[in-house]
C-alpha cells in the first residue's frame, strides 16, 4: 500500500503531522515533486479557469499522482475550532477532486469541529481505512502532533535569531502553500537568498491569533484560521522589518480583502503586493523586487 | 455641534432592501434612503475604488455606497455573516474613511444569522428597543419575505406567457409599493393574500410543454437583475417558464441546513462546499432529474465556492445530459453579449426539445 501525498495547499500546513503519522503507522508515502511546467499545464487543463492558481496546481498534483500510487490522501479540513476556518476553495476540495477525477481512489477523513468531528479521530478513521488499530493509530497520530510542534518551535526560534540580526529584512505576508511553491513564493525567496536579504515568515508566530490587534482594530472577528495567523504575524514583527511582501495567488478570496486593507492601513512600512498566475512571469517579478529592495535600502541608509 | 441626522441606505439586492430598510427605520429611528440606481457610472466607481481581487457584488456595491454617500447617506447597512461578505463592511469603512466620508457601518449579523443576533445587534445601538417591538419589526419583515419569494417565483413561472406584456411586472411593483406599509405581520399577510390573488388573475396563454429553464448560482446574481443583465426579463420575452427556487428566505437553510442539501444532491457532494454552492448543487440535481429543458447558472467573477460548485456541476450534468450554461458576471459585463449567449442557447435547447 503506497500513498500519494500532492505537494500543494494543505500539504504545506500539515507537512510534519502527515509525514510522521504515516511513518509512524508503517506506511509508505509518494509525495508529488515540486511543482513544475507539467503540473501547471496540467492542473489549468482539468481545473475550471476562474479556480485560484493554488488550487490549479493541487489539481496538478494529484493528476501526477494518480497511477504512481494505490491511494491519494485528500483529507477535508473545514475548521480547526469555532471562527477559525479554512477558505471555501480549501474545504470543498475533496468534492472537487472527486469530481474532476471520478475514478481516483481518495484516502480522506473529515475535520470539523462544529460537527465535533476532530482531528484525532480523522487520523484513527483514516488508520481504520489502512488497516491499523485504533490504539496504534492514536499513538502514531500523538507522536506526529509533538514532532511537528517540536519543529514548529524550532523553526520560530531560529527565525527569533534572524530577526535579532542586522541584515535587511523584509516580512512575508502569504499563504504557506504560495510562499513555499516552486512555481510562487520561490521567486521572492531565491531572489532574497541571493541579495543577502532575510526572510522573515509572518504564519511562523507564537502569538495566540484571536489577540492580535491589527485583527481587531476593524471589530471584524478574523474567522479564517490562516489570514488570522498571518495578521497575529504582521503584529509580531512588523516593526522589526524593513519591508512587508504579500505573495497572492490569483484569485485568492481572504487576500482580495486583507491585502488591501494592510496596504491601506500600515502607512510605515514599504508593502509590495505580488498577485502570481500561471503565466510564468518571474522576470517582471524580479523587476519589481529589485525596485522595493533599493527602496528598502535607501530608506536604511536614512535617504527617504 | 450637534450630531448631524443619520440617513441609512441598504444595498440594492433584488427589492430586498426594503426590509432592511424597514428594520432600521423601525427598530433605530434613522432616516432611509434608496442607493441611487445603478449605472456604468456605478461599475466604473465601485471598480477604481476596491481590491483587483474580490468578488464583483462587493465591486457593485461599494459604487452604490459611494454615490449614496454622495448624495448624503452616512449609515450603510450590510447583512454580515460568513464568506467574504462577513468582511465586506470593515473594507467598505475603511474605503469610505479614505475617500473623506464620514460614515457608520451597520451589521446585521455576526457570523452567525439568527433572530437574537440581530435583535442583540439592533439593541447595542438602540437601548430603547423591546424584545416586543423588535419581534412586531421582525415578524413582519419575515412574512414580506416569504410573500415577496413566492409572489416572484409565481410571476417567473408565468411571466413569460402574460396576454398584456408588462402586466405581471406592474402588479408586482404594486405590491411591493404597499408591502412596507404593513404595522405586523397580520397586515404584512394580508396584503401579501391580496395581491397573490391579483397576479393569479392576470390573463395567461401558457402552451401545455413550455421551455422550462432553471437557474441555479449565487444569490446576488440571481436576485439582482442590474447585476445579471436581466436575464430573466430576456427569458420571460422569449416565452421561457423560468425555476428559480432561490430567495432570502432560503437563506436560513442554506446556513443551517446544509445536511438537507447534501442529501438531496444525489451523491455528488459529501460535504459543505461553502456558502449557497450546497443548495445549488441540490437545486441543479432536482431540476435535472424532473427533466428540465436546461439550467443557467450564474456567479460574480472570483465567487469561489460557485466555482467548486461548476466543477461538480459539469459532472452532473454530463450524466444527465442536461445543457448547462454558465454566466460569469463583472464590472465589465455587457447586456448585448449576455444576450447572444442567451440567445444561443435558447436556440439550442429549442432545436433539440422539438417545441
Amino acid at each position: 500500500m503506497k500513498i500519494g501525498i500532492p505537494r500543494a495547499l494543505l500539504y504545506y500546513f500539515y507537512e510534519d503531522l502527515w509525514l510522521n503519522f504515516f511513518k509512524n503507522i508503517n506506511v509508505e508515502t509518494i509525495v508529488s515533486p515540486e511543482t513544475n511546467k507539467e503540473i501547471i499545464r496540467k492542473g489549468v487543463r482539468d481545473s475550471i479557469d476562474e479556480s485560484c492558481f493554488s488550487s490549479k496546481i493541487f489539481i496538478g498534483h494529484v493528476e501526477y499522482l494518480i497511477d504512481k500510487c494505490d491511494m491519494i490522501f485528500v483529507p477535508r479540513i473545514e475548521n480547526s475550532a469555532i471562527m477559525s476556518e479554512y477558505c471555501t476553495a480549501i474545504f470543498g476540495l475533496y468534492d472537487l477532486v472527486r469530481n474532476t477525477f471520478p475514478n481516483a481512489k481518495l484516502l480522506h477523513a473529515d475535520v470539523n469541529y462544529l460537527l465535533r468531528k476532530k482531528e484525532a479521530a480523522a487520523f484513527i478513521s483514516i488508520g481504520e481505512t489502512l488497516n491499523k488499530s485504533k490504539e496504534e493509530a492514536e499513538a502514531a497520530y500523538k507522536a506526529a502532533v509533538l514532532t511537528a510542534n517540536i519543529l514548529k518551535q524550532d523553526r520560530i526560534t531560529k527565525q527569533e535569531a534572524l530577526l535579532n540580526s542586522d541584515d535587511p529584512k523584509i516580512l512575508i505576508f502569504a499563504h504557506a502553500y504560495n510562499t513555499f511553491d516552486a512555481s510562487i513564493g520561490k521567486v521572492v525567496t531565491d531572489f532574497c537568498a541571493e541579495n543577502g536579504i532575510q526572510v522573515i515568515y509572518a504564519d511562523l508566530v507564537n502569538q495566540k491569533p484571536v489577540k492580535s490587534k491589527v485583527a481587531t482594530t476593524y471589530g471584524a472577528k478574523v474567522y479564517w484560521k490562516v489570514t488570522a495567523e498571518l495578521l497575529a504575524g504582521v503584529e509580531t514583527y512588523k516593526d522589526r522589518v524593513d519591508g512587508i511582501v504579500l505573495i497572492s495567488a490569483f484569485p485568492c478570496g481572504p487576500d482580495s480583502i486583507f491585502n488591501e486593507l494592510l496596504i491601506r492601513v500600515i502607512k510605515d512600512k514599504p508593502i509590495l503586493s505580488l498577485v502570481i498566475d500561471e503565466q510564468d512571469a518571474s522576470t517582471g517579478i524580479q523587476t519589481r523586487l529589485e525596485s522595493f529592495t533599493d527602496i528598502i535600502m535607501a530608506k536604511r541608509r536614512g535617504h527617504m | 455641534m450637534a450630531t448631524p441626522r443619520k440617513i441609512a441606505c441598504s444595498p440594492k439586492i433584488g427589492d430586498y432592501h426594503i426590509l432592511t430598510n424597514m428594520l432600521v427605520e423601525r427598530c433605530l429611528g434613522y432616516e432611509t434612503m434608496l442607493v441611487p440606481p445603478m449605472t456604468k457610472r456605478t461599475l466604473e466607481l465601485g471598480a477604481r475604488h476596491s481590491p483587483d481581487m474580490i468578488c464583483t457584488p462587493f465591486k457593485k456595491i461599494m459604487g452604490s455606497f459611494i454615490e449614496a454617500a454622495e448624495m448624503g447617506a452616512n449609515v450603510f447597512i450590510m447583512p454580515g455573516a460568513g464568506c467574504r461578505l462577513g468582511f465586506y463592511d470593515v473594507l467598505q469603512k475603511q474605503i469610505l474613511s479614505d475617500l473623506g466620508y464620514d460614515c457608520e457601518l451597520f451589521v446585521l449579523f455576526d457570523y452567525f444569522p439568527t433572530a437574537t443576533r440581530l435583535f442583540k445587534a439592533l439593541k447595542e445601538v438602540n437601548k430603547d428597543l423591546t424584545q416586543d417591538a423588535f419581534d412586531t419589526v421582525f415578524y413582519t419583515a419575515a412574512q414580506i419575505a416569504f410573500d415577496m419569494d413566492s409572489l416572484s417565483d409565481f410571476m417567473r413561472r408565468h411571466m413569460g406567457f402574460e396576454v398584456t406584456k408588462g402586466t405581471f411586472e406592474k402588479y408586482y411593483d404594486a405590491y411591493l409599493k404597499e408591502a412596507p406599509l404593513a404595522q405586523n405581520a397580520d397586515e404584512a399577510k394580508a396584503i401579501g393574500l391580496k395581491h397573490k390573488e391579483k397576479l393569479e388573475s392576470i390573463p395567461i396563454n401558457k402552451p401545455k410543454k413550455p421551455v422550462r429553464i432553471g437557474m441555479v448560482g449565487e444569490i446576488y446574481d440571481l436576485v439582482e437583475p442590474f447585476s445579471n443583465c436581466y436575464i430573466e426579463k430576456w427569458l420571460a420575452e422569449h416565452a421561457v417558464e423560468i425555476v428559480r427556487p432561490f430567495g432570502l428566505t432560503s437563506m436560513p437553510d442554506v446556513i443551517f441546513n446544509v445536511e438537507n442539501a447534501i442529501a438531496k444532491s444525489g451523491g455528488y457532494v459529501d460535504y459543505n462546499i461553502g456558502s449557497t454552492a450546497n443548495e445549488v448543487i441540490a437545486q441543479a440535481y432536482q431540476m435535472m432529474n424532473d427533466k428540465i429543458d436546461g439550467i443557467i447558472h450564474v456567479k460574480p467573477a472570483s465567487c469561489s465556492p460557485e466555482i467548486t460548485a461548476m466543477a461538480i456541476l459539469q459532472n452532473m450534468a454530463q450524466d444527465h445530459e442536461t445543457p448547462i450554461m454558465y454566466l460569469t458576471f463583472d464590472t465589465e459585463t455587457g447586456e448585448a453579449g449576455v444576450h447572444t449567449r442567451l440567445e444561443a442557447f435558447y436556440d439550442m435547447i429549442v432545436m433539440k426539445g422539438a417545441f
